[in-house]
Formats: C-alpha cells, sequence, structure tokens
C-alpha cells in the first residue's frame, strides 16, 4: 500500500504543480466577471438602472447612453437564474435603483447556462463573482472548466501577446464593432438553429425565475422592462414559430399580471437595419447606441411606452 | 459523481483511504463501507431512487433465502422475483411505449383508444440493477448457488458503485464470492486498474467527446447534408458509443480493481470482430453472456425440434430484448431485429459458432481478415443509425439521405482532430487486442521510462483535447 501509495505521489506530482500553477496564473488574468463584480461591490448603492440579460444586453446596450446612473451586469449566455442570482446577491445594496432592464429573447426561456454548451462559464460566476450556484466543484476551478487548448490560447494571449478583452467600465462589450460585421445570412440561420430548442423542460422555472425579479423589484418598488432584443430578419425568419409565440406570449401574460413590469418586442423593430448588426442576433456599436436610447427614452418618458410598441409579428 | 468528473475524484480517494486503511480490520467493515459509498454515489446521481433500490436488493434477498427454505414453494418465488424485475422494469421504461403502441396499433383500423400515458421518472441504472437480482433467483433457482445469508453482501452485490449504473453486469456466482474472501492490497492488480482507468479517460475524454458534437450536428441537420457527410457521422456514432461506452467500461472495471475486485470484461475489440456472431461476442459482454444463459439457450433448447429454424426464432427473440432492453422506442427494437437477421445465414451456413480468431500479434493483418472486419464494421456502423435515430422514419430518411448521389461529393467540414483520435484509438487498440485492454501489455513491452512518458501524454491529450463535457450515453438505459 505504502509502495502504491509512494508511486501516485511521485507519478502525479508533475500534474497537480502544473495544474495549481495554471490555475493560479488563469485568475491572474483580469475579466468581465470580477471587473463587474468589482463595480457593484463599489457602487451598488448608486445604481438607478440596471441592465441584466445575455449577450444581446451584453453587446447591445452601452449604459454611457442613458440619462440615469446605470450599469450593464449583462453577460454572453447569462440565463434568467443568473440574472436573479446577481440581483440577490446585492440584495441590500440596491438603495437607488429604479428600473431593471433585461431582455428576454427567443431562447431565453427554453434554456439554462448550466445546462448547454455554454455551462463552462458558470464557473466564473463562483470564481469571480462569489454566487456559490451549484455543487459541482469543477464549477469553481479554471482548470476543469475548459480544456487546457482553451486555457493554454487564453495564457498566451494574455502573457506573451498582452490581448486581453474587457468590457468598458458601465459593463458594455466594446469589440462587436461595425468594421468587422459578419455575414448575416449564415449567422441568421446558424444562430436560430442553434436557439431553437426541442424539450421545454425548463420553462417553467425560467418564467419562475423572471417572475422572481419581478416580485424583488416590486417589493422595493423598481419598474421592470422586459424586452425581446431586435434581431435581423435573416435570424427571425428562421425561428420557430411555436418557440417565439411562448416566448412572447409569457411576457405579455407576466407584464398584464404586474403593475411594476412593462414588455417590449423588439425583435422585428424596423428602426434597426442591416448596418446596426453585427451578425443577425447581435447589434454592433451603431446598433447599440439606438437601442440604449430607445430604452433610456422608455424609462425616462414612460409616456412614450404605449406608441414604443412595434406590432408583434409572429410568422405561423 | 460520475467518473469522469473531478467531485468523483475527491470521493474516491476518501474513498479508497477509508476502505484500505480504516475498514480494512474485517471484510464485514469493508463491505458495509462499499455500500454506504455505493448509497452516497446513487444518492448524488439522484437520491429520489435510492429507497427503490434499497427496495428491491431487500425484496429480493428475502426472496432468495425463502427460495432456499421452501424448496416447495421455490418456483413460486422464483416468478414473484421474476414479476418485480422484470415488471418493475416494463412499467417503468416501458409502459409508456406499449401503451402508446397499443394506441398506435389499434388507429391502423381507424379505433380510437382513450388511453392515458403517465409521467413516470426512470430509477437510474435500473436495467442493470434488476439484471443483477434476476440472475441470483434465477441462479438460486438452478442450484447453481445457495442462497446469502449475509445481507451486506447481497445489497452490496446489487448497488456496487463501480458498476451501478452502467455495468458491466455481473453475475452473483463471479461476484459475490469475492465479497466473502479478505482482499488483501495488491499493487500490481491497483496499478493495472490505473492504467485501465487512464485508458477508459482518453477512450471517453478525448475521442467520445470529441465524436459528439460531430454526430450530434450531423444527426440535427441530415436532411440539409451530403451522403458523405452523412457516411461520416455514422462512422463517428459508432467511434463515439464504442468510445464512450467501452471506456465507461475501462473507468469501472479498474476502480474495482483498485478496490480489490475482478468484474467481468465488457468488451473485447469488437470492431475488429470478423462476422456479426463474433462481434456480439465481444459487445457489451456481460450483458449478452447474461442473455444467453437466462433466455437464448433455453430457447433454443426449447425450439430445437424446429431445427435450424427455431435457432433462428431464438435468436431473433434474443436480439429483440437486447434491443427493446436498451428502452422504450421502436428504434432500438428495430436495431435489436435488424442483428437478429444478420445471424440467419451464419445459422443456414453453420458458420455461427465457429471462432474466426485473428492471429496473436500480427501486426499487419491478412487480406481476408481485413475484409472481414471492414465488412462487419460497415454493417454495424449503418445498424448503429436506426440506435441513435429518434424514430424509425428518421432513420429511414437519415439512410436515404445518406445513399444519394451526394454519397460521392466531398464532406462538409471533416473533423481532422476527431478522424485522428478515432484512428488513434483503434490503431492502440489493435497493437494491444491481445491483452485484456489496450494498454495491459505496457509492463511486459515498454520501459518504465517509456511507460511513464506515454501515460503523461495520454494525460496530457485528456486535458488538451477535452471535448465538451457529455453524459455517458449508456446512462439513459
Amino acid at each position: 500500500m505504502k509502495r502504491f501509495i509512494k508511486f501516485l505521489l511521485i507519478f502525479t506530482l508533475p500534474v497537480v504543480i502544473s495544474g495549481i500553477t495554471i490555475e493560479v496564473l488563469l485568475r491572474h488574468i483580469p475579466n468581465d466577471y470580477r471587473s463587474k463584480c468589482n463595480y457593484l461591490e463599489k457602487n451598488s448603492n448608486n445604481v438607478t438602472t440596471l441592465i441584466l440579460g445575455s449577450s444581446h444586453d451584453y453587446y447591445g446596450i452601452n449604459p454611457q447612453f442613458f440619462h440615469s446612473k446605470s450599469f450593464n451586469a449583462a453577460e454572453v449566455s447569462q440565463s434568467v437564474d443568473y440574472d436573479y442570482f446577481i440581483l440577490k446577491k446585492y440584495d441590500n445594496n440596491w438603495k437607488s435603483l429604479k428600473t431593471i432592464v433585461l431582455s428576454v429573447d427567443y431562447p431565453s426561456l427554453f434554456s439554462l447556462m448550466k445546462d448547454g454548451s455554454e455551462a463552462w462559464r458558470v464557473k466564473n460566476y463562483n470564481i469571480y463573482y462569489g454566487l456559490n450556484t451549484d455543487n459541482n466543484i469543477a464549477d469553481y476551478t479554471e482548470v476543469f472548466s475548459n480544456n487546457l487548448s482553451i486555457n493554454i490560447s487564453r495564457l498566451y494571449q494574455y502573457y506573451l501577446q498582452r490581448e486581453n478583452l474587457a468590457c468598458s467600465e458601465l459593463g458594455w462589450a466594446t469589440w462587436y464593432s461595425s468594421k468587422h460585421n459578419r455575414d448575416l445570412v449564415s449567422t441568421g440561420k446558424t444562430s436560430a438553429a442553434r436557439h431553437t430548442i426541442k424539450p421545454i423542460r425548463v420553462l417553467r422555472d425560467n418564467v419562475g425565475y423572471i417572475k422572481s425579479i419581478i416580485d424583488f423589484a416590486k417589493a422595493r418598488n423598481i419598474k421592470v422592462i422586459l424586452f425581446t432584443a431586435p434581431a435581423y430578419k435573416t435570424y427571425t425568419e428562421n425561428l420557430n414559430p411555436a418557440q417565439l409565440n411562448v416566448t412572447v406570449n409569457a411576457l405579455t401574460k407576466i407584464s398584464r399580471s404586474y403593475d411594476n413590469v412593462s414588455y417590449f418586442n423588439l425583435l422585428n423593430d424596423p428602426v434597426f437595419t442591416k448596418g446596426d448588426f453585427y451578425d443577425a442576433d447581435h447589434l454592433n456599436e451603431i446598433g447599440a447606441k439606438k437601442l440604449s436610447t430607445k430604452i433610456d427614452s422608455l424609462i425616462t418618458n414612460p409616456s412614450q411606452r404605449q406608441s414604443a410598441i412595434p406590432e408583434t409579428r409572429v410568422k405561423m | 459523481m460520475i467518473f469522469d468528473r473531478f467531485s468523483f475524484l475527491i470521493f474516491f480517494i476518501i474513498f479508497f483511504g477509508l476502505y484500505w486503511n480504516v475498514f480494512n480490520k474485517t471484510i464485514k467493515m469493508q463491505n458495509l463501507l462499499i455500500l454506504g459509498g455505493s448509497y452516497v454515489f446513487y444518492a448524488f446521481a439522484d437520491w429520489r431512487f435510492l429507497f427503490y433500490l434499497i427496495g428491491v436488493s431487500a425484496f429480493n434477498f428475502w426472496l432468495g433465502m425463502a427460495m432456499e427454505r421452501s424448496k416447495k414453494h421455490s418456483r413460486l418465488l422464483l416468478w414473484l422475483g421474476l414479476l418485480q424485475g422484470i415488471g418493475g422494469l416494463a412499467f417503468v421504461k416501458y409502459f409508456n411505449f406499449f401503451i402508446s403502441s397499443f394506441v398506435d396499433l389499434f388507429a391502423v383500423v381507424h379505433i380510437t383508444l382513450n388511453l392515458q400515458l403517465i409521467n413516470i421518472m426512470i430509477p437510474l441504472g435500473i436495467s442493470f440493477f434488476t439484471f443483477r437480482t434476476l440472475s441470483y433467483l434465477l441462479d438460486i433457482d438452478k442450484g447453481k448457488i445457495k442462497a446469502t445469508t449475509d445481507w451486506v453482501n447481497f445489497f452490496t452485490y446489487v448497488a456496487f458503485f463501480p458498476t451501478l449504473i452502467s455495468g458491466p453486469i455481473d453475475k452473483s456466482r463471479t461476484f459475490m464470492p469475492q465479497l466473502e474472501k479478505a482482499r488483501v492490497f495488491d499493487y500490481n492488480l491497483a496499478v493495472d486498474g490505473m492504467r485501465q482507468i487512464l485508458w477508459g479517460l482518453f477512450k471517453k475524454v478525448v475521442v467520445a467527446n470529441n465524436c459528439a458534437k460531430i454526430v450530434n450536428d450531423t444527426f440535427m441537420d441530415y436532411q440539409h447534408l451530403p451522403g458523405s457527410t452523412l457516411l461520416y457521422g455514422a462512422f463517428f456514432y459508432a467511434i463515439e458509443i464504442y468510445a464512450d461506452f467501452s471506456g465507461y467500461s475501462d473507468m469501472a472495471i479498474g476502480i474495482s480493481k483498485l478496490l480489490g475486485f475482478r468484474v467481468s470484461k465488457n468488451f473485447d475489440y469488437p470492431f475488429f470482430a470478423q462476422n456479426i456472431a463474433e462481434y456480439w461476442r465481444k459487445w457489451h459482454m456481460s450483458l449478452t453472456s447474461w442473455l444467453t444463459e437466462y433466455v437464448f439457450t433455453p430457447l433454443s433448447i426449447s425450439f430445437r425440434d424446429w431445427g435450424k429454424a427455431g435457432l433462428c426464432l431464438a435468436i431473433i427473440i434474443n436480439f429483440a430484448i437486447v434491443g427493446i432492453w436498451h428502452g422504450a422506442n421502436m428504434t432500438y427494437v428495430l436495431f435489436g431485429l435488424l442483428h437478429g437477421c444478420y445471424f440467419i445465414p451464419l445459422i443456414l451456413n453453420g458458420t455461427m459458432n465457429k471462432k474466426k480468431k485473428l492471429i496473436k500479434g500480427n501486426v499487419i493483418p491478412s487480406l481476408i481478415e481485413l475484409f472481414n472486419i471492414i465488412r462487419t464494421f460497415i454493417l454495424v456502423m449503418l445498424t448503429f443509425v436506426v440506435f441513435r435515430a429518434d424514430t424509425v422514419s428518421q432513420a429511414f430518411d437519415y439512410y436515404r439521405h445518406l445513399f444519394s448521389s451526394s454519397l460521392f461529393s466531398m464532406p462538409v467540414s471533416l473533423n481532422r482532430f476527431a478522424l485522428f483520435a478515432s484512428l488513434l484509438m483503434l490503431g492502440i487498440e489493435w497493437l494491444g487486442r491481445d491483452g485484456e485492454y489496450a494498454l495491459a501489455d505496457f509492463q511486459i513491452k515498454w520501459t518504465k521510462a517509456m511507460r511513464w512518458a506515454i501515460y503523461y501524454m495520454i494525460i496530457f491529450a485528456i486535458f488538451y483535447y477535452a471535448g465538451s463535457e457529455q453524459q455517458f450515453i449508456y446512462f439513459q438505459f
């Protein structure tokens, strides 16, 4: 037995040392999650408008264009459960918060980040936000959340190339630039296919999380603006009408049930044209300016809300 | 908590330490620890079914003792056990399938039945632990074993965590005697177990998980892809399911070795089989040997008066069960029936039981061996399309698109890494095919420095090329 333990220790020592070294180095790379957490730790008391949601808000809403002090806490693939966890984490801090802006898009009610191919992002919330959202030990480490090829590439880019993508101070992602717009036809098809989800296992849970966010807001006299983000026709034309209908109907029903909630379906909003899109379902900085201004006007001029809702167009 | 997860590593390190250092005073204590550990392992997967597992163990333990005591009512008690085992399995796994098939059948003659489906949750590993309890009762009935009076041993046999969720399915007469013997730590067996776990991890994490993405993408969009892409989609699925399941089995067997147990081998390089009969002697061996002993042999004896026709019928029934064992879907039934049909030519020309052994140690196979291997692989690969499809009509639609003129076009986005990893795995398995698993003979063939270099390369590959995490395919069965 002693011989076996000795063999194991000697054999695994280089692996363990390499693993710990990589973990430490990866954790030293600045990232959005840490910077957003730091910002909220310091400023959550002063934030008046909080933006939550997925990549559609992360790239599409620039708080710089808001009249009130706003912060974008959205992230790529952030599902509604994580929106709720972030809100809850600063439970006692939202002293100035007046409005929560949350995009609920075509895949939002049907998917959870922890279940899909983006599950590796869970570690960011556990390590950098300190949310402790699950029991999987691997989700508390960098090295076990991605494979080594991705981790080595991150180390190379940061430590040797000195490259690091980070969001603005207010949480908006800056790198979906109109200079590098992608092909709208192919991205429309692939994104629509990726976002079309067959089983509806998590629908009830996700609606539950949205209601929890609304209840949380209602208890603090905070308004909630739900919206479905604009997308280009190559994306919207490839969506499953049934899935889209469920989303729109669920949100319409929710907005009618709560007096602190407004819902805007901007999916086919004609204000957003080809040049506003980085790819078929994400806005570039030009589109982000339009969307941010639009959302801000809905906050500052509640009277505009009725006229701002374009017709909900769902192909059957 | 699954073998390829970090949480299992933590669990097993603690378990291993306790097993050999604290609970090693008596066999009883060690067995109790295994039992407790197995229940913790199972509860982590889904605690709600733990009571079902304990209940099934208690009922079959009592049945076994009652059969032993009362020879007069032994048969009745056996039937009770079969009813519980097969009935329980049929209810949770197949109730809805039978109801919907029944409704569909009547719909053909324009009769509408209003039968309601029930939302049933399936206990994890039920197909595996049910077959263990059935083999125990059947062996008592045949007089092959005596019923155990030690409940810890029996409960541990049913719930032994390395094999609980996806096998191998050990028969009671091979496994339970190991629970009764004192276990002394064997360095060589433990190192061998580690090596087998490493190889299993490589197959699962590097090969199966990387193939899975291609397979999922191909089957999801098969209607818009050329036949050549569908062909390599089918190829990667065959590789994926083998790497996934045999990888899991290697890990299960390796973990058992670390605890001093030898459990049944589950795969014997099936993709090098030279005909379909040999393939089934090498694929999911613990299930096929179980079914051969308890289903095929009794059936072929019953049908012996019908000659070769009886044998064909027995094999078709046997493979229909193999198919339906996997789940409640007509695709599995068809998969089983097709394999049963592949045996018919072998039965008719009397070659079913002829063993075509590959010549030991040959690096390059003979032309005839290569031809037979490729022929069998293609047959198996194409039949796996039925297994993977959601419905039978989808499977046929997949074949229709596959065997179109686009079969001879260039495949869309060929994943070179997955192809390389698959061929590397097959190559290593070919070279190591004389051993229990591909790396089993490393101890003899390579120097220590070379062995360690290879182990580190495998570990590096596991971390570097790990595909996105995928559930083990056989967990659903």
